[in-house]
């Protein structure tokens, strides 16, 4: 038996969640993703954004595995809001790990129980009765969880030290940018501009070719695309569907969703999105698709 | 003549619930907008804040008009304040934002502060926006061209942070009526709902937390936040022309919300009182009591 993963999206907007009839289709929750590797006895999600709430709820009291296994890309709010409302946190039979960066201003645990802050959340931190282990990772490692998934990360072009990670599993693979703009005179990333100061070009060259590398004969990816080229404000750390396709022909990936849709796209503007790169995704011999709440996607075959 | 109206730009507690099965009630974090004179006054900047946010920005693009945006927070429990980054006039100089909490205006900042920190957001600090930003201690009641605004501490969760209290308000307009906003409270038989009671008597369009139905709220003693059931005998109580219970459950669809407004219509005991589950977008008249009914 071959080993199957599959790719649920929870939660496939950026900046905030939003609710509004005309955008429920492709859906209005913030960051999640879970990937469901089937026969093994963990849960696997990449990031803690709104997505995340309800689906703890589906969970319930009796989740199907004890073990929670997060890849946490940054810290800003969209990505982690969902964390106090995912119930299984509350059960003192579960186990949580999160695998995530630290940035020279701060720690991801310090930040993560600066959401339980009691101004802000009358829910004290002893509360949170689950077991929860803090695994730092630094861009470019590898590790695997479980002994069964394989995992590596890349630094994106994006404020802090935000991650995108490659999740493999059998012949199954995907890759994962939540948050990433063009590198062009644009340095976001912790370290980035001291990188660049020597010679902008050849550091621009080395991060575009470094992601190329990392995307590289991955059956997936799943790509930022908040922007279009007409509203692209590059310093606001997005890209948008052109930018996301050109990395895919490179890399020879099968398959782009469009992902971190914007809190104003309508429906229409996901759909015009999706229509500005189809024709060229298509002569590149790559499937292209809009991440739609509620999905669910092989990540092989 | 003019009128005194409010829109709920979002009605959903604890988390936003964006799904097609809230469509109705809406899935956005508390945000109330009272409609008075050509004045923009919110209560609280949940999620539900930044719709109103990117409808202001064509009024801010079509006559490059000036905003003076007044906030008044009940608390600052996340799904109260998160909004305020993304409420888009604040990226704007020409907007002017006063922020009112009974909470001393240092506490106010660091309670708002978080939502600006570098590493949660790409900001800096709340003072460093574009927009003009006031904060403003409320020290007892005051006017706003000539709308009366009071306050009065509620029944929630308290913080490590000695009197940091929850907070309901009164807006009261001369011959228009009067608006009492009870969003997060838990109604229990103690000094504190009878004296919060007898504050809100005399309201016409009372909006009052109902998150939970009678049997979820057995579980959620002490959370902070009252069953529908409760709310209404709160409501029976202070006797307003309408009562619109807000603070849904975010695990709370349209349908069941829909079946728990029949089964408690059909109850004799609320039957003196019009009441709905309040909705997103939906503009609501303060409609005078005649009378106030009497006490049964």
């Amino acid at each position: 038996m071959s080993k199957i993963m599959k790719l649920k999206f929870l939660g496939v907007r950026g900046s905030r969640p939003t609710h509004k009839r005309s955008l429920l289709g492709y859906g209005g929750n913030s960051t999640c993703l879970e990937f469901h590797c089937v026969g093994e006895k963990f849960h696997l999600f990449l990031d803690g954004g709104s997505g995340l709430a309800r689906r703890g709820h589906e969970l319930g009291e009796s989740p199907t595995h004890r073990n929670f296994h997060f890849l946490v890309t940054h810290t800003h709010w969209d990505h982690i809001l969902g964390y106090p409302f995912f119930k299984p946190i509350y059960d003192k039979r579960n186990l949580l790990v999160f695998y995530a960066s630290n940035t020279t201003r701060s720690t991801f645990n310090d930040l993560f129980f600066g959401l339980q802050r009691s101004a802000n959340l009358p829910v004290p931190r002893h509360q949170l009765k689950a077991r929860l282990a803090f695994e730092k990772v630094a861009p470019d490692t590898e590790f695997t969880i479980e002994g069964k998934v394989k995992v590596k990360t890349f630094q994106l072009n994006h404020q802090g030290v935000t991650l995108a990670y490659k999740v493999q599993y059998g012949d199954c693979s995907a890759c994962i940018i939540t948050d990433n703009a063009p590198i062009q005179g644009n340095y976001l990333g912790e370290g980035m501009p001291a990188r660049a100061a020597q010679d902008p070009l050849a550091f621009e060259r080395e991060f575009e070719a470094g992601l190329v590398a990392f995307l590289k004969g991955v059956h997936t990816v799943v790509f930022d695309s908040h922007f279009t080229e007409e509203t692209l404000k590059a310093d606001w750390g997005h890209s948008t569907p052109q930018r996301a396709l050109a990395f895919c022909r490179l890399a020879g990936v099968r398959r782009l969703v469009l992902f971190h849709h914007a809190p104003e796209d309508m429906d229409e503007q996901v759909d015009n999105k999706l229509q500005s790169v189809f024709h060229d995704a298509c002569h590149s011999g790559i499937e292209v698709e809009a991440a739609r709440e509620g999905e669910e996607w092989d990540l092989c075959g | 003549m003019g009128s005194l109206r409010v829109k709920f730009w979002g009605t959903r507690g604890l988390i936003s619930s964006p799904r097609p099965e809230t469509a109705i009630f809406g899935g956005n974090t508390p945000c109330v907008q009272i409609l008075y004179k050509d004045h923009l006054i919110l209560v609280d900047s949940g999620f539900g804040s930044t719709n109103l946010g990117d409808d202001l920005m064509a009024r801010l693009a079509a006559r490059q008009e000036p905003l003076h945006v007044h906030i008044f927070y009940t608390h600052f429990h996340w799904d109260h304040i998160q909004g305020l980054p993304f409420f888009k006039p604040i990226y704007f100089p020409s907007t002017t934002m006063s922020l009112y909490s009974p909470q001393p205006t240092a506490r106010m900042l660091d309670n708002l502060n978080i939502l600006f920190d570098g590493s949660y957001s790409p900001f800096e600090s709340l003072l460093s926006m574009q927009a003009k930003v006031h904060l403003c201690q409320l020290s007892g009641p005051f006017e706003l061209d000539g709308l009366r605004i009071d306050y009065r501490a509620v029944d929630h969760v308290a913080s490590d942070h000695p009197g940091e209290e929850t907070y309901a308000y009164k807006f009261a307009a001369e011959n228009l009526g009067t608006v009492c906003l009870i969003t997060d409270h838990e109604v229990r038989n103690n000094k504190k709902n009878r004296a919060l009671v007898e504050w809100a008597k005399g309201c016409d369009l009372l909006i009052h937390d109902g998150q939970y139905f009678a049997a979820d709220y057995l579980a959620h003693v002490g959370w902070g936040h009252s069953s529908a059931q409760a709310a209404l005998d709160n409501a029976l109580k202070i006797g307003p022309a309408l009562t619109l219970l807000t603070h849904h459950d975010p695990a709370r669809n349209d349908r069941e919300l829909q079946a728990q407004h029949r089964a408690l219509m059909q109850g004799k005991k609320y039957r003196r009182l019009t009441f709905e589950f309040a909705r997103e977008e939906v503009l609501y008249e303060v409609a005078k009591v005649k009378s106030l009914p009497k006490a049964g």
